[in-house]
């Protein structure tokens, strides 16, 4: 394959202000870093109280956060994010909408729609992992603490979330990447994250080897850095025993 | 000895041969070889190169017919197969140079960045970069979208126009890059952005699929033109020599006039939209003097 | 102090597991529950805190029915304490954290007086070097102990038993014991699920014994050990004594 490598391209004016190519790949990382980590905010907090849900002992609850799950689960990715961008900003009131569509800067707005797609998205996916943490441990931990007099609420926050986090760590590290992954979405609506610019950066220069090379070892160092973070939390959280009871 | 003998007679005969033609290399010889030419289009590029009914059809494929056709006659080879590859405009480059098809037409850019990588046609199309508005939008040219929301293709050149003029004359614009040419115009349509700034050829078409055509107008003076050419490999003269010569063949043909009327000027399929969009002074010009160069190097 | 009248249970409304009980323990009373595996005595033994409901009757602690709707069950489980056969520490807690835990949130004692309760407890246990272990670190006897512990922190007016030294090694069962018998002498009213004969005999006011959801016998240790008056007692008491004498 004739394919002329040229690793300097990052380093070669774009012709847009002073701005070389390498300067597009670092704003894309902050917008990447700046979605995830906002989604995730939203994941784990909605998630954690879906995944509660799903195991307390009402009907309606369990049922509300089942019905949840599967919508968000089963309809793929990008059409929950047209809908949150195309979609949704239209049932605003009137100022609102227009607030939204042009007033707000398109970045903004479009970094608005996919916190919430992302964010809901993920939501569904850690409400699962959360549910299987519960379940996953013996139901004497619940009942030695309800017949302690300990209320429904404080025997989840005391007792079993506790635990249940503390087992689901691997599994919701890779959500956590996943988020990170998955916030590339936000190139197909125009939000300049790291893929968006990776793919400008190919289109511009014709040297898309070198991009996409580029963006795949930024991503895979992201990725990497934020396992070994998640890894320390696991040990530092890490209970003498505990792992060995989730299957009892 | 009488064998050795039939047997290098039998040999040389085969040398004259082959010295009588020009030696066969590159693209051709592999599609000699192999029997097979493989034609790159597009899956949306209306009405360059789409598809309906899962066939490639549009302006550039009636070229790239003509292509296929003078290929036949210089190999000789009426029956050659002739397969489709959908590319996109981030595979189209990689896949042209790792011989995943031998030539792409749609609507290619020719410039300066891409002839590091690839070889181009004589161009066979030319646009301008304009605006496309509602027409009660106030907007008659670049100059009024100071300080509005302007929505581009993401990849395409009119997005680094657009941005390093807004760079340049500080107009505060700020700009919508959309993944294709119809979510830009849904985005326009949507009220997100006043104008969208596209080749004047893919605003038409735009504005023919648009609810309300009538609703929307081409402005603004051509800030670039672009020059549209098929994609080759590098270094590949011979070949190259038969893509262009098949094109300049055709444009010099009557049946070139009918080629343009029949996808820019009458009803197209898949929904018998009407591009409407005459023939330009540029192209004209581009037709009739023929040029591999890009619209920057003139 | 405990009253059960007339209490029937089912589960899946057609196992009858309990059937027609009625029975009163007296304050300072300690009462040992026996009886066949699937008798029904740790379902019993549970419908006391409610952590299993019935279907019919009533079941009192003092003045308080706790199988009433309108009953805040959790207030009634702060003064019955209620030890595991598989002990049920939390395991992510130190000893003195699985021993502060309720009286910090249910009684809204501060840590400093949860603590030093704790460690009073503990001591009593013989585990006062062990308050910042973790559970998983101690031995089943230990943990037992610790459970026990963390019963009494809440001081309940009674503890309930189901089967403590049922998950044991044979010899941590004595140290087990050992801290429920001081238990029972310093005058708590004591509910045990249990096949130790030997604490039945020596500890016990009255032993009860159950099979298929029925109370066959209510009496003195020294009469169900001399005098059974069914045939399945007799029956049971040959088996759970058997390997004592063997």
């Amino acid at each position: 394959m004739n394919y002329n490598w040229d690793w300097r391209v990052f380093f070669k004016p774009t012709g847009i202000g002073n701005e070389i190519y390498l300067d597009w790949f670092v704003t894309g990382l902050g917008w990447t870093i700046a979605l995830a980590l906002s989604a995730w905010v939203i994941a784990l907090l909605l998630g954690s109280l879906l995944g509660v849900m799903r195991t307390l002992p009402g009907r309606y609850a369990a049922r509300i956060a089942g019905a949840y799950v599967e919508l968000f689960r089963n309809v793929p990715l990008l059409v929950q994010l047209f809908v949150w961008y195309f979609i949704v900003p239209d049932w605003l009131p009137e100022p609102l909408e227009d607030w939204f569509k042009q007033d707000l800067h398109p970045a903004i707005s479009a970094f608005i729609s996919v916190t919430i797609c992302l964010g809901l998205f993920t939501a569904a996916r850690v409400c699962e992992q959360v549910r299987t943490g519960i379940q996953a441990l013996p139901r004497g931990q619940a009942m030695a603490a309800y017949a302690l007099g300990l209320s429904l609420p404080q025997v989840y926050r005391q007792v079993l979330l506790p635990q249940a986090f503390r087992i689901i760590i691997p599994p919701l590290t890779s959500e956590f990447l996943n988020v990170f992954k998955n916030s590339s979405v936000a190139s197909l609506i125009g939000l300049m994250e790291l893929l968006a610019q990776t793919k400008q950066t190919a289109e511009f220069t014709a040297n898309l080897f070198e991009a996409f090379t580029l963006a795949t070892l930024i991503y895979f160092t992201l990725n990497m850095g934020l396992m070994l973070f998640m890894r320390w939390v696991e040990k530092r959280v890490r209970v003498p025993g505990l792992i060995a009871l989730g299957g009892k | 000895m009488k064998k050795l003998l039939q047997l290098s007679l039998a040999v040389s005969a085969l040398f004259a041969a082959g010295a009588h033609a020009e030696e066969l290399s590159g693209t051709l010889k592999k599609i000699k070889d192999s029997g097979v030419i493989v034609v790159g289009h597009r899956d949306s590029s209306i009405p360059f190169s789409y598809l309906d009914n899962q066939k490639p059809i549009g302006y550039s494929m009636d070229l790239a017919n003509k292509i296929v056709e003078n290929v036949k006659k210089e190999l000789k080879l009426p029956n050659l197969q002739v397969r489709y590859n959908l590319v996109t405009s981030q595979t189209r480059i990689p896949l042209v140079q790792n011989g995943t098809v031998d030539f792409e037409c749609g609507s290619t850019t020719n410039n300066l960045e891409r002839q590091k990588q690839v070889s181009f046609s004589v161009g066979m199309f030319e646009i301008g970069t304009r605006l496309l508005t509602k027409k009660t939008s106030g907007v008659k040219d670049f100059a009024d979208l100071s300080g509005k929301n302007v929505v581009t293709t993401a990849g395409t050149t009119s997005e680094r126009l657009i941005k390093s003029m807004n760079a340049e004359k500080k107009l505060d614009m700020n700009i919508i890059s959309a993944k294709d040419h119809g979510e830009s115009f849904l985005m326009l349509e949507s009220g997100r952005a006043v104008a969208f700034m596209m080749d004047d050829a893919l605003l038409a078409g735009e504005m023919a699929k648009a609810k309300k055509p009538d609703d929307w107008v081409i402005v603004g003076k051509p800030q670039s033109y672009e020059i549209y050419g098929c994609m080759l490999r590098k270094d590949d003269p011979q070949f190259k020599k038969v893509i262009d010569d098949a094109l300049k063949a055709a444009f010099k043909s009557a049946e070139m006039n009918s080629i343009y009327k029949r996808w820019f000027e009458s009803p197209i399929p898949p929904k018998g939209l009407n591009m409407k969009f005459p023939m330009s002074q540029e192209l004209k010009e581009l037709l009739a003097n023929p040029t591999d160069k890009s619209a920057e190097q003139m | 102090m405990i009253r059960f009248s007339q209490v029937n249970k089912w589960y899946d409304r057609e196992h009858h597991v309990l059937k027609h009980i009625s029975l009163e323990v007296k304050a300072g009373e300690v009462v040992v529950v026996c009886g066949p595996s699937g008798s029904g005595k740790s379902t019993l033994i549970r419908t006391i805190n409610q952590l299993e409901p019935v279907e019919e009757g009533e079941i009192w602690i003092g003045d308080v029915q706790v199988n009433n709707p309108r009953t805040n069950i959790n207030r009634v489980r702060e003064n019955v304490g209620f030890v595991f056969q598989h002990f049920n520490l939390y395991p992510h807690l130190s000893v003195l954290e699985n021993i502060t835990l309720a009286p910090m949130q249910v009684k809204k004692l501060s840590r400093a007086a949860a603590e030093e309760r704790a460690i009073a407890l503990l001591i009593k246990v013989g585990l006062a070097h062990k308050k910042d272990a973790y559970p998983a670190n101690l031995s089943g006897g230990q943990q037992q102990r610790v459970a026990i512990a963390r019963g009494l922190a809440m001081e309940p007016k009674v503890m309930l038993f189901d089967e403590p030294t049922s998950a044991l090694d044979p010899e941590m069962i004595g140290e087990v014991l050992k801290v429920m018998q001081d238990l029972a002498e310093s005058g708590m009213t004591m509910m045990v699920v249990t096949h130790e004969m030997g604490f039945a005999r020596e500890v016990a006011d009255r032993v009860l014994f159950l099979d298929h959801g029925e109370i066959l016998e209510d009496t003195t240790p020294e009469a169900f050990f001399t005098n059974p008056q069914h045939d399945r007692a007799r029956q049971f008491l040959k088996q759970v004594l058997a390997p004592m004498h063997g």
